[in-house]
């Protein structure tokens, strides 16, 4: 009883992954931003603004600080200085409104299936979409009702990448997108990467190897250690 | 909100019996008092209540350290917060979530262990009636309490020093409402204290583990 009322939110509505659907401009301003952890300064005086349509990639040695300074940028934890703005129509807003972020962590119950975690996320988002339909752009219909314990680590990242679809959101902050992906998985991601800035989105890549996307240019911030 | 409560749910049933841990435990534990006092029918009807909050604390802090841990360790509560949900609703969620699942078979049982320990039936009614007031201050406790002992994962033994001070008038008022129950009945004076301690525990806890999420987030 209980997994049908779980699935509910699956069935109604055929089709509305709006991926041609344009998006709110938006924007992210930051300037002068110092941030550290643990006590130990990573990254001082950065100044940066993301505009539609733009694809950002952040680069640098392990332990820099671009896993940080994501979580910085989606208002997750805050910095020790500078000024750190969203805009949603040249408004100010919360990050929230604006931001998806796909971090280290998947965020799965082993024990839900990849439609039921979808459902969940889909119910918390209130979005209404087809939660099949979803599963198949990330190539993971043959396992749908497979519960998320059982998934490899490369599809757990396709599934938090339905998320980030799924939350419709502008501005797409992915750490590692590609850690752990088969070559398919790695086409998919920025075949979808590059749909979603054609479409007026913006992306903000940490890896350690530059995204190449066919037909896109990509901005590059490379964090470097102060010598 | 209510998607975070009925994945909970969900989550529990899934769990193999995981989240039984509470109420087995509350059993246990009253069947060690009756076997401890000697099964004596005069002394369990004396002590009876007592063993019965006794188990209904114990039960409870058992299952703090598990309200927000896996949720802050495997990501789901920095996804939940970027989804446009707040923090303070979370702990909402997790509150109601708690007293369903926790506080609530325990419930259902309190009349059949209160039958098993020989008690009046006006005592069990004050029992029932005075735990019923209480959960909501369990409950706002207990999420205060995994709120702030989230990062330390589960069985820490923090979370029951943090929480105890909180849970020891809500003791002693739901023990005194079950002995005032048989002479005034409902209109008895603990009854409402019981009531507004859960109001102070919701005003007080909620907010707290509200904020002591967002530290933990950072």
């Amino acid at each position: 009883m209980l997994k049908t009322r779980m699935d509910k939110t699956a069935s109604p509505r055929p089709e509305t992954l709006n991926v041609s659907r344009a998006l709110a401009t938006f924007g992210l301003d930051v300037s002068d931003l110092a941030l550290s952890r643990g006590g130990h300064r990573l990254i001082s005086g950065l100044t940066l603004t993301v505009a539609p349509g733009e694809l950002l990639w952040v680069g640098g040695d392990n332990g820099i600080g671009k896993s940080s300074l994501l979580r910085v940028i989606c208002g997750l934890s805050r910095p020790d200085e500078g000024y750190l703005g969203w805009t949603q129509n040249s408004v100010p807003c919360a990050a929230t409104e604006v931001i998806a972020y796909q971090g280290h962590l998947d965020a799965f119950k082993p024990n839900l299936t990849s439609r039921e975690a979808l459902s969940f996320w889909a119910d918390v988002m209130d979005k209404d979409i087809d939660v099949t339909h979803l599963l198949e752009t990330v190539g993971l219909k043959s396992r749908a009702d497979v519960p998320c314990g059982h998934l490899s680590a490369g599809q757990k990242r396709r599934l938090s990448l339905a998320r980030i679809i799924l939350s419709a959101k502008p501005l797409w902050i992915m750490d590692e997108p590609t850690a752990a992906m088969d070559a398919d998985g790695v086409a998919l991601i920025h075949g979808l990467i590059g749909a979603h800035i054609a479409r007026g989105g913006s992306a903000i890549i940490a890896s350690h190897q530059s995204p190449v996307i066919a037909g896109l240019r990509t901005r590059q911030l490379v964090l470097e250690a102060a010598s | 909100m209510g998607a975070l409560i009925k994945r909970d749910i969900l989550l529990a049933w899934r769990s193999g019996g995981a989240w039984l841990l509470g109420v087995i435990f509350f059993l246990m534990f009253i069947t060690f008092c009756v076997i401890a006092a000697g099964g004596e029918a005069p002394q369990l009807d004396a002590y009876g209540p007592a063993y019965i909050w006794l188990a209904l604390l114990f039960a409870t802090l058992l299952s703090f350290g598990a309200i927000f841990s896996d949720d802050l360790s495997d990501g789901t509560l920095e996804q939940l917060v970027l989804s446009g949900l707040t923090s303070f609703s979370v702990t909402v969620a997790k509150w109601i979530a708690f007293m369903i699942l926790t506080i609530g078979p325990v419930f259902i049982l309190l009349p059949v262990v209160g039958v098993m320990l020989g008690l009046s039936v006006p005592r069990i009614s004050g029992q029932a009636l005075s735990v019923l007031l209480a959960t909501p201050a369990l409950a706002a406790y207990g999420v205060m309490a995994g709120a702030l002992m989230a990062r330390r994962g589960k069985g820490g033994f923090l979370i029951i020093l943090v929480s105890a001070p909180f849970l020891i008038p809500v003791l002693i008022f739901g023990l005194a409402a079950v002995d005032s129950y048989t002479r005034f009945g409902i209109s008895a004076y603990e009854f409402r204290a019981l009531g507004g301690l859960s109001l102070i525990a919701m005003a007080i806890g909620l907010p707290a583990a509200s904020a002591a999420l967002t530290a933990n987030l950072e």
